[in-house]
């Protein structure tokens, strides 16, 4: 099996050591720490791909570097959505790889307007966090008809109306195909391949070369020996679905997920290797009133992101159930192994004169846009520090002793803010007060203590900055 | 039909149980006690085995209301939350509120400075008017030494008047546990040691307060909750981290974890906005989705503020109080054509 921890010195005796950096790299070994980390792709030392002197080597690299789950791509044009390339188990051991992709449901019997204006807000919501666009990833495209030429219509209005993949859902293939027939140019995923229609669905599969799911509902024994004969029937890229049962089934469905992903990663199956969907828009089928239904959504999606899920279908289009879905994953599926951090340094907020306010902050990203989403908001001209504390926030910086009053005045005297502007008077977080002392003695700046929370800088600039 | 090569993990270790509020047998006046802890898997894990008690929820309640946010304070009432001791017998009679973690934030040098002796009187008083076992909160944002030392000394006050009780304590750090780990083995409460998430912090807070004489089920471990969107992903790694060793066979963190999906309420994306109905749906939805992620590594207790969520974290709960169930209608989710 592949394993997660390689050396780079393992990789390095086997790339062509020719240091020709097309790849992009200083030298091969430098692109060797880049595949250990997985910061690369083997693919970008074009001589190892193309000389065949070095084919054995090649293909030792590739199992070297498989991750255990394979990494599946869904596409359109341009636009790729990776799923699975999971590395590890826990989310500690390494890092989680491609985030947890969401679709959004539409179906072939819905009227026009209805459908337009899911589409409009699938391709619509969109949220920055941590200079991040947190976006939703895929169509999942429902025959309830199952009509073959009601379904092509649907997949015709929704490819005219979206640029995002898709996913094509019907057990019956005919159906399936229909859908397949107007897609020129991408890969979706297939769903899905089930004990009854395997057969026709992987035909289908290998015609389109495209991605296919396999559905078991809560029958892992029946996945595996599906999954086996689909890879020997000449399949490669397969997802699984052990299946969502909301209520009473719960259990069985994160008892499920986590079986399969142990399975693969400390029981060393090869046959379960693949990306997971889940479909918490099962919830739907219950009794009870949509707002109840939108909850249980909520709450079975959330279980789902940290709990092994590489793909999910969502029925809610509700900001409020969406909006810390993809937080989360954008949470959960940040490296680890990295502090999130910005570049330390001064940054210019508007248009700030002579006596404009001058105040620091960490570099740790979430306060920093925090701070600064504050300060746009408030409209504010200003000059603002970012301080190198190894991305952590101000308060764990503090007690760790990451940001201390030299830190603060190597920086003010770094960004030469001095000469900027014509005093001498640097705000700083509330939660660094403790510093205050100590700041003004080392830099010669005085210091006045802000708010604890950077939401209270904007009337903070207004009583205290401008009074002075 | 292929087998799954079931990669079934025996582990050594076990989590202690804690128990919270005593009852009148056993030296306090509560109706009953709450046990948290004992797990011998991770959470979720059925086929590896289950774990004997199922998470607890805390219901807030604060002494002082002039942090709360606008939601919960409309959904109260302007009255109740001004009267905390008919607040909490509110939240236990009418919501079912199991539990009451009572947050001691009149005490805050920086803002009323309220004397210890006051804020543990109130909870006197609570403790008279309802029965349900109880979390007390000092200061838990210890920005200095002011607030460290105003800290231990309302904890040791509440202890004291509380005597018997098995009041759960909050927090304990490493920059001020000998007096209030003294006090709470004097009294018989537990306490709740707080590192800021980092493994090896928590690991050193349980060891010094085990040396100093507590035993594992007087301690449940807090590793500071990162909200959604603040850091969950810190405090979810920590804590399946600490699950692990403990599962593992490290007897100096074999203690429940404690979380607080409350703090999601300062996220910026609810104070943005404008309707109060929008700001309480997305802020229960924030709190269930940080309760939900603090299940899922290991939380035994989880500390809320909107009643809402306690609703909706608590149907959660009960999903899992069954046996995993062998058979399941396949309810055909394509076919579904409600839009
Ligand atoms: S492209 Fe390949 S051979 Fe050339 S430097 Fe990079 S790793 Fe080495």
């Amino acid at each position: 099996m592949a394993k997660v921890e390689v050396s780079p010195m393992e990789i390095y005796k086997l790339l062509p050591r020719t240091n020709c950096q097309l790849c992009g790299e200083e030298n091969c070994m430098a692109f060797a720490t880049k595949l250990a980390n997985r910061e690369s792709e083997l693919d970008k030392c074009k001589p190892i791909v193309e000389e065949s002197k070095y084919r054995d080597n090649y293909q030792k690299l590739r199992e070297m570097l498989k991750p255990p789950v394979r990494e599946v791509i869904l596409s359109r044009g341009e636009r790729k959505v990776k799923i699975g390339g999971e590395l590890v188990m826990y989310r500690h051991e390494f890092t989680y790889r491609n985030p947890t992709a969401i679709a959004i449901d539409v179906s072939d019997d819905m009227p026009d307007e209805v459908l337009m204006e899911r589409l409009k807000g699938i391709e619509g919501f969109s949220y920055t966090y941590i200079g991040r666009e947190l976006k939703l990833d895929l169509v999942a495209v429902r025959s309830v008809s199952n009509e073959p030429e009601k379904f092509k219509n649907t997949v015709e209005k929704v490819l005219r109306n979206t640029s995002l993949p898709l996913i094509l859902c019907s057990f019956n293939p005919e159906v399936i195909k229909a859908g397949l027939s107007v897609i020129q140019d991408g890969k979706p995923l297939i769903y899905a391949a089930t004990r009854d229609n395997w057969k026709e669905m992987a035909d289908l599969a290998l015609m389109y070369n495209c991605p296919l799911a396999v559905s078991s509902p809560n029958d892992l024994s029946m996945l595996k020996s599906l999954t086996k004969t689909l890879i020997e029937y000449g399949i490669e890229n397969l997802v699984l679905d052990p299946g969502v049962f909301p209520d009473e089934g719960l259990l069985d469905t994160i008892n499920n997920f986590t079986m399969l992903r142990k399975a693969v990663f400390k029981g060393g199956d090869e046959v379960l290797g693949f990306p997971l969907l889940g479909v918490p828009l099962a919830t739907w089928l219950g009794e009870g009133r949509p707002v109840e239904k939108k909850w249980k959504e909520a709450y079975i999606a959330s279980m789902l992101i940290p709990r092994f899920a590489d793909v999910l279908i969502i029925h809610s289009l509700d900001g409020w159930v969406l909006l810390p879905l993809v937080i989360l994953r954008d949470n959960i599926y940040t490296d680890p192994r990295k502090p999130v951090a910005v570049e330390p340094g001064i940054r210019v907020f508007g248009n700030p004169d002579k006596n404009s306010p001058v105040m620091f902050t960490t570099n740790f990203a979430l306060t920093y846009y925090t701070v600064a989403a504050d300060i746009q908001s408030g409209k504010i001209d200003c000059y603002l520090l970012v301080v190198d504390t190894e991305g952590v926030s101000v308060e764990s910086a503090v007690a760790g002793r990451k940001l201390t009053a030299d830190k603060v005045a190597e920086a003010i005297e770094e960004s030469k803010v001095e000469e900027r502007v014509n005093h001498k008077t640097i705000i700083i977080p509330g939660r660094a007060s403790r510093l205050s002392g100590e700041i003004e003695e080392k830099s010669g700046w005085e210091v006045l203590v802000g708010p604890m929370d950077s939401s209270g800088i904007p009337k903070f600039i207004a009583e205290k900055w401008h009074s002075k | 039909m292929d087998e799954l090569p079931l990669p079934v993990e025996e582990y050594s270790g076990k989590v202690a149980e804690v128990k919270i509020g005593a009852t009148r047998n056993e030296g306090g006046t509560r109706d009953f006690a709450l046990v948290i802890g004992g797990d011998r898997v991770l959470p979720f894990y059925f086929f590896e085995g289950s774990n004997p008690n199922p998470p607890v929820i805390a219901l807030e309640v604060y002494d002082s209301h002039e942090s709360l946010p606008r939601p919960v304070k409309a959904f109260y009432s302007d009255e109740l939350v001004e009267n905390p001791v008919e607040w909490s017998r509110y939240v236990v009679e009418k919501l079912g509120a199991k539990m009451l973690n009572v947050k001691l934030v009149s005490v805050y040098p920086e803002t009323r400075d309220e004397e210890p002796r006051k804020a543990a009187e109130l909870v006197e008083e609570i403790l008279q008017e309802v029965k349900v076992p109880l979390m007390v909160s000092g200061i838990e944002e210890l920005w200095g030494p002011r607030e460290v030392k105003k800290n231990m000394e309302t904890l040791c006050e509440v202890a004291e008047r509380t005597s018997g009780e098995r009041v759960l304590l909050n927090p304990v750090t490493l920059d001020a546990y000998e007096t209030v780990a003294r006090s709470c083995i004097e009294h018989r409460h537990c306490l709740i040691a707080k590192t800021n998430m980092d493994v090896s912090q928590a690991i050193k807070l349980n060891g010094l307060l085990l040396d100093r004489g507590l035993t594992p089920e007087r301690i449940v471990i807090d590793v500071t909750t990162g909200p959604l969107g603040y850091g969950i992903e810190y405090t979810y790694s920590t804590m399946e981290r600490l699950r692990l060793r403990a599962l593992k066979g490290d007897k100096s963190v074999q203690c429940p974890l404690v979380m607080f999906p409350s703090e999601s309420w300062s996220a910026r994306e609810i104070s943005e906005k404008k309707g109060i109905d929008e700001m309480e749906k997305l802020g229960v939805a924030f709190e269930v989705v940080t309760a939900v992620t603090g299940i899922l590594s290991g939380g035994n207790l989880l500390s809320i503020l909107h009643p809402k969520t306690l609703n909706v974290v608590r149907e959660f709960i009960n999903e899992f109080l069954g046996q995993p169930r062998i058979s399941i209608n396949l309810k055909e989710w394509m076919k579904n054509a409600e839009w």
